[in-house]
């Protein structure tokens, strides 16, 4: 019995301990012999570098149009580098059988699948030179395990330097489908094996959907890898800052800038997320600008400086009352789709007889030039202002005036005789301007200047660059200044600066800040808008609109280019000597603004050495008939009728 | 026969017989296996949390993954709908069909009494930070125990 039992219990015991030990079978089998389908695991990269980034602060213009946005490219990595680097060096195929998986073949099929072309030779001894270095450093202890794709590698300066690889997102759909992730065309799954190492990481790229327009206000925002915060793998750029060159993307780049940092990412989530939050997203702009009016102000831009033959130009349109800055246009534009073609605009901008290499982003508010007689109108301001001159005060023109030991001409041979004020605007008569500013004197006429802000900045939320205005105690001043600078000779003004001071006489002698964002969209939705702000009140409202009827009228008795049908507007022209007056190469420009009994736009116009055939070299005959095509089309975007229709429709109960 | 004078010894058991040996061993080979079997149960309680701990990670980062497509596709498509709104594609469609800019003073104008300026009609600021896709598993789910030894010998520890 107890035999029996004996046996019994020993037969339960081993068919017990049977699965115990199968279960230790397979547990060792797992854990100590790993199976084949395990080594897959261990190509999954552990910790893994993932970098984090927010897309930059788009830019709309003051109606919501998007002028800069975020694209996504994609940078390529190989995982296991370092296999297909070995098998580059040692595997040979036979004859009739398939290649071996090497580095230059898997470049190859890439090359096929996405339509991007690659300097495989040049790539993969790039590579291989990467790895024997980081074999070197270790003593063969590591291998190059995940490799990042290049297009080519170049020599700069003696160093190897790879170029980035990037692809745009319909070549890395069609590397997702020889991946055999996606479906091809026919609906069918292709797996290619030779590029399942192959992946794809997302970055934001910059994208301006409006081209060349308003692009010196929005400016560009470039990636490089040499700034602060950019460090490089495998030779290739992994982590860069991308920030803005000019305009908008440069001043407003600190709150434009979208986070974007490396993160060890792991499969814990809330470590991720406690790495997510200390990238902050950026804030949005809305601008002042009104993309129809830039639009505007950019095709008829061209085609005058086309047809009169002149090297570049500039119009701003500037809101008087607010300070808005509605169009900001410049010709050669910098098309924002082709960084390589700046530098030549650039230059076109910026060259002078007296800096040739000159280079100028924006003629508007970078590039200061002795403005000529629109400058008048701040003469005739302070004039009036001070009460040296009244609108009838009478000048007797000789032709010439002598002061501080110079004799002042005007632009005719001809003298003009017994003139009042306003004849001395409608004609520019710089002699008259001269003995206006004689009569004023350089401490009463500086003062005025310090007022209009002559000199210095203007204050606009743009990288600005000012013109200069030299002053009784200067070195290079002397009484003579004081004549020239009268009708704008011997100071130098940005469009953007003489704008804003010439919008005193439209705004009942108050300047206001010059800006270009009208708000700013911050990350949680808040919206703070730019209120507008008084710059200075260089003369009084009276003043102010004693000229501004002077400076209609003498358009008017003129018979002036510049008139615009239905609108009652003001101006001012001028024609600039270009210094140090080598040539007879001018500035023609226009100031005007309209409607006269409310004044809501200003314009000014510049044309940079146009041709003097027909006379196109003064601003009556080339920058005149430019505001008056212009002026209308800004009144009927901003709404704003006709005088007689506005005067009918406040009349109307 | 009956002993009544002796009183019986208190807490002491006296058996008649001696224990079966079998029944010694298979009690304590039940009690081995329940053992066993506890220990497992507990091992596959942790082993059972620990994956669905994993998987759940695994499965937040593929949605961000999906999130963080979508919305780079969301900002993209931005970009090109306004390429396809841009103000050069409108100028070139209405001079292909004919329209030409009007005179103001060919216009008719109506005042509309306490007319809004027009709202800007851009989305919502962008909150959501992105990542690149791809998921990532921690050693402790895909080494094995001698690889753990290994590592936890030379001071490598949990990540």
């Amino acid at each position: 019995m107890t035999a029996v039992l004996s046996t019994r219990v020993k037969i339960a015991g081993a068919l017990l301990l049977l699965p115990v030990t199968a279960s230790v079978v397979q547990l060792a089998r797992f854990q100590i012999w790993p199976s084949q389908e395990r080594e897959v695991l261990y190509s999954s990269p552990f910790p893994i570098t993932r970098h984090i980034e927010t897309p930059r602060g788009r830019v709309f213009d003051r109606n919501g149009h998007l002028l800069a946005g975020n694209l996504s490219h994609f940078r390529v990595y190989l995982d296991n580098c370092q296999n297909y680097l070995w098998a580059e060096e040692t595997l040979v195929s036979g004859d009739n059988e398939e290649p071996p998986v090497t580095m230059a073949r898997i470049l190859a099929e890439f090359m096929q699948a996405t339509g991007v072309t690659v300097n495989i030779p040049g790539v993969t001894q790039s590579l291989q030179e990467l790895d024997r270095g980081l074999r070197d450093q270790t003593q063969g202890r590591q291998r190059l395990r995940t490799c990042t794709l290049a297009v080519d590698v170049v020599d700069v300066g003696g160093q190897a330097q790879a170029i980035p690889l990037w692809l745009d997102e319909s070549q890395e759909m069609r590397l997702r489908v020889a991946q055999g992730e996606l479906p091809d065309a026919n609906g069918a799954y292709r797996y290619n094996p030779v590029l399942s190492d192959l992946r794809t990481e997302a970055w934001f790229a910059r994208d301006y959907p409006e081209g060349s327009l308003a692009s010196e206000v929005v400016g560009y925002s470039r990636q490089s890898g040499d700034r602060p915060g950019d460090r490089s793998e495998n030779g290739v750029v992994r982590f860069y800052l991308e920030t803005g060159d000019w305009g908008v993307e440069s001043y407003y780049n600190e709150i434009l800038q979208g986070a974007r940092e490396d993160i060890l990412w792991t499969v814990v989530p809330v470590e991720i997320t406690r790495n997510m939050d200390r990238a902050q997203p950026p804030a949005d702009l809305l601008l002042t600008i009104d993309r129809e009016i830039q639009a505007e102000a950019e095709t008829l831009l061209r085609e005058r400086i086309e047809a009169s033959d002149a090297s570049r130009g500039s119009i701003l349109v500037l809101a008087p009352q607010t300070g808005e800055i509605l169009a900001m246009a410049d010709y050669p534009p910098a098309d924002l789709s082709e960084a390589e073609s700046f530098e030549e605009v650039f230059h076109t901008k910026g060259r002078l007889p007296n800096d040739p290499q000159g280079q100028v982003t924006s003629l508007s508010v970078g590039a200061p030039y002795e403005p000529g007689s629109i400058f008048k109108v701040l003469t005739m301001a302070a004039g009036l202002d001070s009460g040296t001159v009244s609108p009838d005060s009478i000048f007797l023109d000789d032709g010439y005036f002598e002061y501080g030991g110079v004799v002042v001409h005007n632009w005719t041979a001809r003298p003009f005789g017994a003139q009042d004020m306003t004849g001395c605007m409608q004609n520019s008569i710089n002699t008259c301007l001269a003995w206006v500013a004689s009569r004023l004197g350089p401490e009463l006429f500086y003062d005025y200047m310090d007022r209009f802000w002559i000199g210095r900045a203007s204050g606009v939320d743009l990288p600005e660059r000012s013109g200069d205005l030299r002053r009784p105690g200067d070195l290079d001043w002397t009484d003579s200044t004081l004549a020239t600078n009268a009708f704008g000779q011997g100071v130098s003004v940005t469009p953007l600066q003489i704008a804003v001071a010439i919008s005193a006489v439209a705004n009942d002698g108050v300047m206001m800040i010059p800006h270009v964002v009208r708000s700013i969209v911050r990350p949680n939705g808040v919206v703070q808008p730019v209120r507008p702000v008084a710059l200075n009140q260089p003369i009084s409202a009276r003043t102010a609109n004693t000229l501004n009827e002077m400076l209609a009228r003498s358009l008017e008795i003129e018979q002036s280019a510049a008139l615009v049908p239905g609108y009652r507007v003001a101006g001012k022209t001028g024609t600039a000597d270009i210094p140090p007056y080598v040539n007879t190469k001018t500035v023609a420009s226009f100031v005007g603004w309209g409607p006269v009994d409310d004044p809501q736009v200003l314009i000014l116009i510049r044309i940079d050495e146009p041709t003097s055939e027909g006379d196109q070299q003064f601003g009556s005959v080339t920058a005149a008939p430019l505001f008056a095509k212009l002026a209308p089309r800004v009144f009927a975007i901003l709404g704003i009728p006709p005088d007689q229709v506005r005067q009918q429709l406040a009349a109307a109960p | 026969m009956n002993t009544p004078g002796r009183p019986r010894s208190s807490g002491v058991r006296v058996r008649a017989y001696k224990e079966a040996p079998w029944r010694v061993q298979t009690r304590a080979l039940a009690i081995g296996l329940v053992a066993v079997l506890g220990l497992a149960a507990t091992l596959s309680l942790f082993i059972f949390t620990g994956a669905q701990a994993a998987e759940a990670g695994l499965q937040v980062q593929r949605l961000i993954g999906e999130r963080d497509t979508l919305l780079r596709k969301i900002e993209a498509q931005q970009v090109n709908l306004a390429r396809l709104n841009s103000v050069s594609w409108y100028y070139q469609k209405a001079a292909d069909l004919g329209f030409e800019a009007k005179d103001p003073r060919e216009m008719t104008f109506i005042q509309v009494p306490a007319s809004a300026e027009p709202t800007p009609s851009y989305l919502g600021p962008s909150r959501i930070l992105y990542t690149g896709e791809g998921v990532s598993l921690a050693p402790a789910y895909r080494e094995t125990l001698l690889e753990w030894v290994v590592r936890s010998l030379r001071g490598g520890g949990q990540p």
